[in-house]
């Protein structure tokens, strides 16, 4: 009979010779050699392999959120009159309000007037970029090592990009492509400028001011995100892509996204989110607002990565965001796939409002904390209008001390005939001292409706893992195969290239977490 | 007798009013000294802290997350009256009432309001050491129970749960059940409770059940209300599980639309001791259970078991919490519930896995049948994990008849209304299957399918009103 200490022991003298290699690819601050075996040895030491800052020239505002500051931000945006007093109604709501805390969370105190509220790295050229050379080479050399496709020779990979740093949005590509079909895909602030009756028609219409004391804030001072326009009948041809970055010290990120999907038409977005290592907390509350029109479909994805902060728990992003689509028309269709490995509190509820007859609405989610990391997310799917369905799969993956909630809604509303919801959300424990919980809400006020909610918790396979290691397969290897297995539902949801990221950040994350 | 009762009865202080709590805490205030004169000193030992923590607390409104289904403060607004001067009810509940489970022989106890009715009092002898009694027994001298008083109390969370320490503020008596260490009480006990009263009346009910080391014993409490007159019940049950004792409870109300009754208990499970507790509401106005079990010890066990069935404008909200404090503990909840014309029901069950409870296993289930776009059903099934070597689950829905089931009947020639309440008798009945007394299982079984006939009346079993319904 083999032993299983002694494999564990194998596996564990293994590691020290694959550390030395690990420091210098580090230290040359290069991306990992192929192959999922070398790549996971890579990074045993496990550290944040995007925490890099980088050294633009960025113009950041004084500390402080203010009624000025309000005005600032606007004026230096030169937004219309309409914006800056939404932006100061928003403004004067926030006041009133005070911070939630029914989260599963502890939160650090934030002190909103410790933070800058804009951050601009593209200030010394007056109109922002017009060219691929004209960007800062500094910042060009940030996304190339956050392997973002912004240059025209990854256009085989057919992405379309908008890079959005710290508070700016620094380069979209594609844009003449895109517009030959009347696709509008920009910076919001730009959008504001050029089509100012949609963006008008649409902020906020999804998720108010007054929505909570994080959309309010963000209404306030949000300074960029991507604008989305999908025309009546139009198929975009390509994966919109948006990559945002909190770079600055001392800032916080308030992007605002909104996404119009008019009519038959149909669009792919992905988003991913990257910061540099910071012994404070950062703050990231934004916005996404998705609007689907009849028989239209968005798809929905982010692979978020934002700093985690270190082994005891120190700086990390605080990732507060308010993410919702509306479901305006007739068989409308909606899917969130989220991948949540980063951050050192996730707190965000991607959600759809079923509001248009037969609208289908999904929601794929892979949350991944480690270390003293804490999430608490999941989805509201609102019910709103006859024969709507909506489906939740939801995979919470907790390691060291770590806490992972999953927390949902589930309301089928009167009018919502023949409604149909199933839910299943499912944690994996990998450490003693973590936490995994489930608060799955449900109220049904329709005696047609169908909810069904299951959940499970339990610890990785023995078994598996014994299975794994008789065959030679390391542990730390046979974890990450057990993980990806787990979590596969949500990851083949995910467009290819960033399946292919995600799987990578899975692996990257739980290192040395069993053992 | 009417006339005479509704004397008896003090009015809560209508000056100074601002809010529903400062009516409650008015009459505290002003009757301080008749609430004394008139309870057990337990209740007297307790009442300045319960003040303080119902001063600081209030009504819980729907934002605390525990209370969000259910609107406590408009409950308790209305002027109810309270008998503090304690003068007893002249009427034997036997001649009034009997709550009939054919072939189920059961030591029977009144407790009429809040008071136990000791004129009648079981014939049979209970085995040696067995007490059931007002929770003034064991305080008084010649009292053969040596019960330190640290065992008594202590489980309520009067300083975190409002309605707990309301109940305590205003309480005045109690019932004491206790079983010695290896007894076993063969025959269940059963605990009628009579509301009655001319007036609106609030009562406040307090039960104390401390089962020693590997006595057992089988509870079946009823609720009954012999007036068609507004009650407002608050009762707070504590229950001790010693280690390797077991203790099936088993709590059946069928009150009618007037009475609201909020119930709170918590229980300690010791190592290798069994809880089973039932709650099987039929008929009610506003109902809210929460139900806190601790399984303190090694392999400690616990089912919590809910059926209801609401109609009208019936609010039926059970809430739960295990607590899971010590390894290789299991845990098991079904509820169902049947919610139909403008009712409301919620069910929110917590099962928390605490870091040092290795190879927990815990299962929860919710499943609920909404008859009617006016019914509304919450529900609510949580899991809080600690431990990594556990298994729990839980699952939850909520839907209506299965076609397929409807059809197949019909096309036997069982019309479709006979066709829906069999199939909505088959969904409660996997909740009463799981009940061990046989004859009161047959019973339930009888009266679920009367309650869904529309047979069963505010309370069949009452001789007193003999209006067959309301």
């Amino acid at each position: 009979m083999i032993n299983t200490d002694d494999i564990e022991q194998k596996a564990g003298e293994q590691q020290p010779s694959a550390r030395p290699d690990a420091a210098e690819l580090q230290a040359a601050g290069e991306r990992q050699p192929e192959g999922q075996n070398a790549f996971v040895r890579s990074v045993v030491d496990k550290t944040y392999e995007y925490g890099f800052t980088t050294d633009v020239e960025t113009e950041v505002i004084d500390r402080g959120l203010t009624e000025d500051t309000v005005r600032l931000i606007s004026q230096k945006k030169g937004e219309p009159d309409w914006l800056l007093e939404f932006r100061l109604k928003a403004f004067r709501y926030w006041l009133t309000q005070e911070q939630p805390t029914w989260g599963h969370l502890k939160m650090p105190e934030i002190d909103y007037q410790a933070i800058s509220y804009y951050a601009d790295p593209t200030a010394k050229k007056k109109s922002g970029p017009k060219s691929l050379e004209e960007i800062d080479p500094e910042l060009m050399k940030t996304f190339d090592k956050l392997g973002i496709p912004l240059e025209e020779r990854l256009a085989l990979s057919g992405t379309a990009v908008d890079a959005v740093m710290d508070s700016v949005s620094v380069k979209t590509t594609f844009r003449e492509k895109l517009a030959e079909q009347g696709i509008i895909f920009c910076s919001i602030s730009e959008a504001v400028r050029e089509h100012p009756e949609l963006v008008r028609k649409y902020l906020g219409s999804v998720v108010p001011y007054r929505d909570n004391f994080f959309a309010a804030l963000n209404s306030a001072v949000f300074s960029d995100g991507s604008f989305v326009y999908i025309p009546k009948g139009v198929r975009c041809p390509m994966e919109l892509s948006t990559y945002f970055r909190i770079n600055a010290q001392g800032t916080g990120q308030f992007e605002r996204t909104l996404i119009v999907c008019d009519e038959d038409a149909y669009v792919s977005y992905l988003e991913g989110c990257t910061a540099p290592m910071r012994d404070e907390n950062q703050l990231h509350a934004a916005i996404v607002e998705i609007v689907v029109e009849a028989r239209a479909e968005v798809k929905y994805s982010t692979v978020q990565n934002w700093y985690p902060g270190d082994k005891d728990g120190r700086g990390g992003v605080l990732n507060l965001v308010t993410k919702r689509g509306l479901l305006r028309g007739q068989d409308s269709k909606l899917s969130w796939t989220q991948v949540e490995t980063g951050s050192a509190i996730t707190w965000k509820y991607p959600s759809c409002v079923l509001a248009g007859e037969g609208s289908q609405a999904e929601f794929y989610s892979v949350a991944v904390t480690n270390n003293h990391q804490q999430a608490d997310t999941g989805t509201k799917m609102i019910h709103l209008a006859p024969r709507t369905r909506s489906t939740i799969i939801s995979k919470g993956i907790s390691a060291g001390r770590s806490q992972n909630s999953y927390r949902g809604l589930v309301r089928v509303a009167a009018k919502a005939e023949g409604a149909r919801n199933y839910s299943s959300c499912d944690s994996l424990l990998l450490s003693s001292a973590c936490g995994a919980h489930t608060f799955p809400y449900m109220d049904v006020q329709n005696p047609t409706a169908v909810v069904e909610h299951e959940a499970t918790t339990s610890k990785i396979s023995e078994d598996q893992l014994f299975y794994c290691q008789q065959r030679g397969i390391p542990q730390e290897e046979a974890v990450g195969l057990i993980v990806n297995g787990y979590a596969k539902d949500v990851l083949q949801k995910l467009p290819m290239e960033f399946a292919v990221e995600a799987q990578k950040l899975l692996s990257v994350s739980l290192e040395g977490t069993v053992g | 007798m009417q006339n005479s009762q509704s004397a008896t009865v003090t009015a809560p202080s209508q000056e100074g009013r601002a809010g529903g709590e400062a009516q409650y805490i008015d009459l505290f205030r002003s009757e301080r000294a008749l609430l004394d004169a008139h309870s057990t000193p337990f209740f007297n030992e307790r009442r300045e802290a319960a003040l303080a923590a119902f001063e600081r607390m209030g009504f819980p409104s729907r934002k605390v997350e525990r209370y969000r289904y259910t609107d406590v403060a408009a409950a308790f607004a209305p002027d109810y009256g309270l008998n503090l001067s304690r003068l007893r009810i002249p009427a034997n509940p036997y001649e009034a009432f009997r709550c009939d489970v054919p072939n189920l022989s059961t030591s029977v106890y009144f407790v009429v309001n809040d008071q136990l009715f000791k004129e009648a009092l079981p014939k049979a002898k209970l085995p040696e050491g067995v007490v059931v009694d007002s929770l003034a027994a064991p305080f008084l001298e010649d009292s053969p129970l040596e019960l330190g008083r640290s065992v008594l109390g202590g489980l309520s969370a009067l300083d975190s749960d409002p309605i707990s320490a309301l109940n305590a503020m205003l309480g005045q008596e109690g019932l004491l059940i206790y079983i010695p260490a290896g007894v076993r009480v063969e025959r269940p006990i059963q605990v009628v409770n009579i509301l009655r009263s001319a007036v609106p009346l609030m009562v406040n009910r307090h039960v104390q059940i401390i089962v020693e080391a590997g006595a057992e014993v089988q509870l079946l409490f009823c609720d009954h209300a012999a007036d068609d007159q507004d009650f407002l019940a608050t009762q707070t049950v504590e229950v001790r599980v010693g280690e390797g004792a077991r203790v099936e409870l088993y709590e059946l109300e069928e009150t009618h639309a007037r009475c609201r009754r909020f119930s709170n208990l918590t229980a300690d499970v010791a190592a290798g001791a069994h809880l089973t507790h039932a709650t099987l509401t039929l008929t009610c106005g506003i109902t809210r259970n929460q139900t806190d079990v601790v399984l303190s010890g090694r392999g400690a066990s616990v089912n919590l078991y809910g059926c209801a069935i609401a109609d009208g404008e019936q609010h039926v909200d059970n809430n739960t919490l295990i607590d899971h404090r010590a390894p290789g503990c299991k845990s098991r909840e079904l509820y169902k519930y049947v919610v139909d014309e403008q009712s409301t029901g919620a069910f929110a069950g917590r099962v928390l896995v605490r870091e040092e409870a290795q190879q927990t296993e815990s299962q929860e289930t919710n499943a609920n049948l909404v008859c009617t776009p006016e019914a509304r059903m919450y529900t609510q099934p949580m899991l809080e994990i600690y431990a990594d070597d556990v298994q729990c689950s839980h699952g939850s829905t909520v839907g209506q008849m299965n076609d397929d089931a409807l059809f197949y009947m019909r096309q036997r020639g069982i019309s479709e209304a006979e066709a829906r309440l069999l199939l909505k008798q088959a969904f409660a009945s996997e909740v009463i299957n799981q009940i061990t007394l046989t004859p009161l299982r047959d019973r339930l079984h009888y009266l679920i399918d009367k309650r869904f006939r529309g047979e069963l009346s505010h309370c069949t079993s009452c001789r007193m009103c003999g209006k067959g319904s309301l």
